[in-house]
């Protein structure tokens, strides 16, 4: 009984558990359709959100999407942290350019003065040669020596050499351009200046000779740079000389204002006059060609000029860099009569149409496509301008919006070298700049620019060197390897400071090579020679120009920058005369001397 | 049974319950302002939102989302709001005129021109309209596009001088305004990947600055449209790469883009020295774009290599005039009455731009 009791009394819990279960089953499920109720109108309360945002994207079928980055642009900004300079202390250079005295506003204490590579006494050292101005109102009453020669002594070690024998000049000095001109193998000088310049040619021992052909050729002219070249291809250098405005000196100097305040005034309220081109007979004497070549039809004002075979057809060309005026570039048509063709060419004028205030020139083979490009410097508010050779003789300014561009916006640009600092085969850029007068509202000293070069053209160099922190009143500025360490280093002049000799401490240097060139069938310097570099990493191709930049003249040695490769493949050479010389397998670290006509080299 | 229709009843009342417990469309604004007052960017949006989604006429909330279009760099949203739930078609000229600034200061180039192609369509006398219309391709250097579009508007009524002038130097000069149009045209792409337009006209502004392997990168995955493999194909010439121009440029010029056409025919014909080829090249390219400075010292170039003298100093002098109708469009005040106006449009008819002499002239019957 109690069994069945115990039994039935198990079944009726079971029943009830049963019931129990069902109901918790119910309950859960109830309460599940509650929440998927409250979701639903969760959800619809999302759906009637407002999207006709969406909805207008999709319509349109828009898709953001970040604009992925240039694979260069890493490369470029590592790269800009490779090139530096330091500012040499202690060698003996104490040159400053002194452009005048305050309150006269001189048109000519605007353009300061340069500085040459000059090894005048033949000891493979280059010295340094400055032009010095003085006050150029009262510069015909001047007794003052204004060319300034420093010997190099030791490495960065220089002694003014003073009084130089020969030179006596004493006029208001812009430019210096150092040149073999009589094919002696001793470098000569002219000096080009305020309504005065002077040619002195080498005696070869430590003197020099002053050639009164070409004092007469200048007269008194103000002449700015004076170029170089081989114009006719006859083994001599003829020379170009970009002349700058006419200011006769009866008239009192005209001051201009702005912004309330004195300022000097632009070339255009003076007379702007023709060039010179001198032809140089081989027997010290040289005739002016100015009239019958076609030059003197055009009156510009003249700064920088550069004289090189841009088209590599076997004649050079003459680019003339002026300062508010467009620029001109002359084409030889027949020996000794040019063609003006700057508009067709793309150089009168920079790539906005715009006239510019070009001052210096820097000519060689930036983008590295074998041809010869050419790059001014300019007035503040205009940037510097690189016109690219794209065709034959067609250049395409290709400035903005790059790094020359925002580097030179706000300053005035003069001397423009190229240089391979670290050795890496593509040319950097060292800008010397310096405003003309105190403007209201712009600096009278400028910061200089490097520019660190790459396969995607120019960066600011991020590590250029404490010097180029300060601003200064620079202007001519010339290459040459002044410690002798394999590495072109820079001097320059600098108005109202001491010179200053910045010696190249490029951190990620590649391998490099030196060449020295001796001209047998073309002149003796080979100045114009165009060389082809082959490496494993490819071709770059330079020209050897001393007279370039502004008012000032280069090392004759040519250093070329190999990268990583260990060897110079094949150094192709073409000669100004036409003749082409090869040369094979050069090592690294090599400095070479090559002798024109000749298969063997020297090292 | 039961059971089901049991459970269809809650789930309506926790439906239901959901719906009262949602706050207000004034709560949901009040919320949203708060978030937006803490810069709580997300969760204002989502706030406002559903604000707008729950009364379209809600203020506060069209107000926290404009803001929000800004910072969060959607300018859909502020586009959306101004365009409403409208058919495009039917907004009114200024509704037009105001959704295609948004668009345009969004950089949502493709939209605007859609808008004010629209908006002209319907309202061709609006000067707001055509004058959008016809700049916007100013801003992405198509100087091509922009002439069509002046000379549309011409028809119907008066242009503004200053954007003849404007049109006048982006004809003539390739770089004009490149470094300042590259920004815009950058941001333009980040906001809409898809608009052809400001690819081409961002590629236009690296060509112009030498930049020649950028522009190969930004056309690369597109170069199946045509009009992008012409202009990668310049890039290409211009750099040197015969095999991959040559490979890249159609066999026939299309309609547009001719000059583009021509000028990388002409280049690959110079690398390979077939000097009669590149002279037909650039005196075609001359042809359509006989303002263009670059296409014309190009065009002298080949001549003087084949020796053409007649025909060089021909073209030299209409250089130059072009070079003179480039410095007049610098400086729009040199160019301020009539007789500036008349000489300026017979300079353009002396270099064989007559569509354009009959632009400056119509401004000048002004």
């Amino acid at each position: 009984m109690m069994l069945r009791n115990w039994s039935r009394q198990l079944q009726v819990n079971r029943h009830i558990s049963m019931r129990n279960r069902h109901l918790l089953l119910m309950m859960i499920c109830l309460f599940g359709m509650t929440a998927f109720g409250f979701l639903l109108g969760q959800f619809e309360e999302r759906r009637l959100a407002w999207d006709a945002d969406r909805q207008l994207l999709a319509e349109f079928d828009i898709q953001p999407k970040s604009l992925p980055a240039y694979e260069g642009a890493e490369a470029e900004a590592s790269a800009a942290l490779g090139i530096h300079f330091d500012a040499a202390t202690g060698s003996g250079v104490t040159f400053a350019y002194d452009n005048g005295p305050e309150d006269q506003f001189h048109l000519a204490e605007t353009l300061g003065g340069g500085v040459g590579a000059i090894d005048f006494d033949g000891d493979a050292d280059f010295d340094l040669v400055f032009v010095d101005g003085g006050n150029p109102v009262e510069w015909p009453s001047n007794r003052t020596q204004r060319v300034l020669l420093f010997r190099c002594e030791n490495t960065l070690q220089y002694r003014p050499v003073a009084p130089v024998s020969g030179i006596a000049w004493t006029g208001y000095g812009h430019g210096c351009s150092v040149a073999d001109v009589n094919n002696d193998g001793f470098d000569d000088l002219l000096v080009t200046g305020y309504q005065s310049s002077a040619f002195y040619v080498n005696q070869g021992d430590g003197t020099f000779e002053e050639s009164d052909i070409l004092k007469k050729l200048t007269g008194d002219k103000w002449c700015v740079t004076g170029c170089w070249s081989d114009l006719d291809a006859d083994g001599d250098l003829d020379l170009y000389i970009a002349c700058y405005a006419d200011t006769p000196r009866t008239l009192p100097t005209p001051v201009c204002e702005s912004g309330g305040i004195r300022v000097h005034c632009n070339p255009h309220s003076y007379q702007a006059v023709t060039d010179l081109l001198l032809e140089n007979l081989g027997d010290g004497d040289f005739v002016d060609r100015s009239n019958s070549s076609g030059i003197a039809a055009y009156r510009e004002y003249g700064m920088g000029g550069v004289a090189a075979d841009l088209d590599r057809n076997g004649t050079v060309e003459i680019f003339v860099a002026n300062d508010g005026d467009r620029n001109l570039l002359f084409q030889q048509t027949t020996p000794w009569t040019y063609e003006e063709i700057a508009l067709t060419s793309g150089v009168a004028f920079n790539g906005q149409g715009e006239t510019m205030g070009s001052m210096g020139v820097a000519c060689a083979d930036f983008d590295r496509n074998g041809q010869l490009d050419l790059l001014t410097t300019n007035f503040s508010h205009e940037s510097n301008a690189l016109f690219l050779q794209v065709g034959s003789l067609t250049f395409a300014d290709t400035t903005q919006g790059t790094a020359i561009d925002r580097s030179s916006r706000s300053r005035v640009g003069w001397s423009a070298i190229p240089i391979d600092a670290d050795s890496d085969q593509y040319l950097d850029l060292f800008v010397a700049n310096g405003h003309v007068t105190q403007m209201p509202s712009e600096d009278w000293a400028q910061r200089s620019s490097l520019l660190k070069g790459g396969p995607d053209g120019f960066e600011e160099s991020r590590d250029a060197g404490t010097w180029f922190e300060k601003a200064w009143h620079a202007r001519g500025a010339c290459r040459a390897d002044l410690n002798n360490d394999g590495m072109d280093d820079l001097a320059v002049s600098l108005i109202d400071a001491p010179a200053a000799l910045l010696i190249n401490k490029s951190l990620s240097s590649g391998n490099r090579i030196q060449l020295r060139f001796f001209g047998t069938r073309s002149c003796r310097s080979a100045e114009g020679a165009i060389v082809e570099l082959e490496t494993a990493s490819g071709k770059t191709v330079h020209v050897l120009m001393r007279n370039a930049g502004y008012l000032a003249s280069n090392s004759s040695v040519m250093t070329l920058g190999l990268g990583a490769d260990p060897m110079a493949d094949t150094v192709r050479i073409h000669w100004p005369s036409g003749v082409i010389q090869e040369l094979h397998n050069i090592a690294a670290g090599q400095s070479v001397s090559v002798i024109e006509g000749r298969t063997e080299y020297y090292q | 049974m039961k059971f089901l229709l049991l459970s269809i009843l809650f789930a309506i009342a926790g439906f239901v319950f959901q719906t009262f417990r949602r706050p207000t469309v004034e709560e949901l604004e009040y919320q949203a302002s708060v978030a937006w007052n803490e810069t709580k960017l997300a969760e204002a949006e989502q706030l406002a939102r559903q604000a707008l989604g729950r009364s379209g006429n809600s203020m506060r909330a069209q107000e926290i989302l404009t803001k929000l279009a800004g910072p969060l760099q959607r300018p859909e949203i502020e586009l959306a709001l101004v365009i409403g739930s409208k058919d495009i078609s039917k907004l009114t000229e200024p509704q037009f005129a105001e959704a295609g600034r948004i668009a345009l200061y969004g950089n949502l180039f493709r939209v605007a021109d859609q808008l004010f192609a629209q908006g002209i369509e319907k309202y061709p006398g609006s000067y707001s309209l055509q004058r959008q219309y016809a700049s916007l391709p100013g801003l992405q250097l198509n100087a091509e596009e922009m002439q069509k579009r002046l000379m549309q508007w011409s028809q119907r009524g008066t242009l503004p001088k200053d954007l003849v002038v404007t049109f006048l130097g982006l004809a003539s000069i390739d770089s004009r305004g490149a470094s300042t149009a590259e920004d815009w045209l950058r941001a333009s792409l980040s906001a809409d990947s898809n608009d052809v337009e400001s690819r081409l006209g961002l590629a236009r502004c690296f060509l112009a600055m030498g930049r020649y392997r950028e522009c190969i990168q930004l056309l690369d995955e597109h170069c199946h449209n045509p009009r992008v493999a012409i202009l990668q194909a310049v890039a290409y010439a211009t750099e040197r790469n015969v095999a991959a121009a040559s490979r890249l440029l159609p066999d026939t010029e299309l309609t547009s883009m001719r000059s583009e056409f021509w000028h990388a025919k002409g280049l690959i014909c110079v690398e390979q020295e077939n000097w009669n080829g590149a002279e037909r090249a650039f005196l075609n390219a001359v042809h359509d774009r006989p303002l263009n400075k670059s296409l014309r010292s190009r065009y002298c170039e080949i001549l003087r290599r084949l020796k053409k003298t007649q025909e060089e100093l021909i073209q030299a002098e209409k250089l130059e005039k072009v070079i003179r109708i480039v410095q007049a469009s610098m400086n729009t005040q040199q160019i301020s009455d009539r007789s500036s106006l008349i000489s300026l449009a017979e300079m353009c008819s002396e270099v064989d731009a007559d569509d354009v002499a009959q632009l400056v002239t119509s401004v000048a019957g002004q």
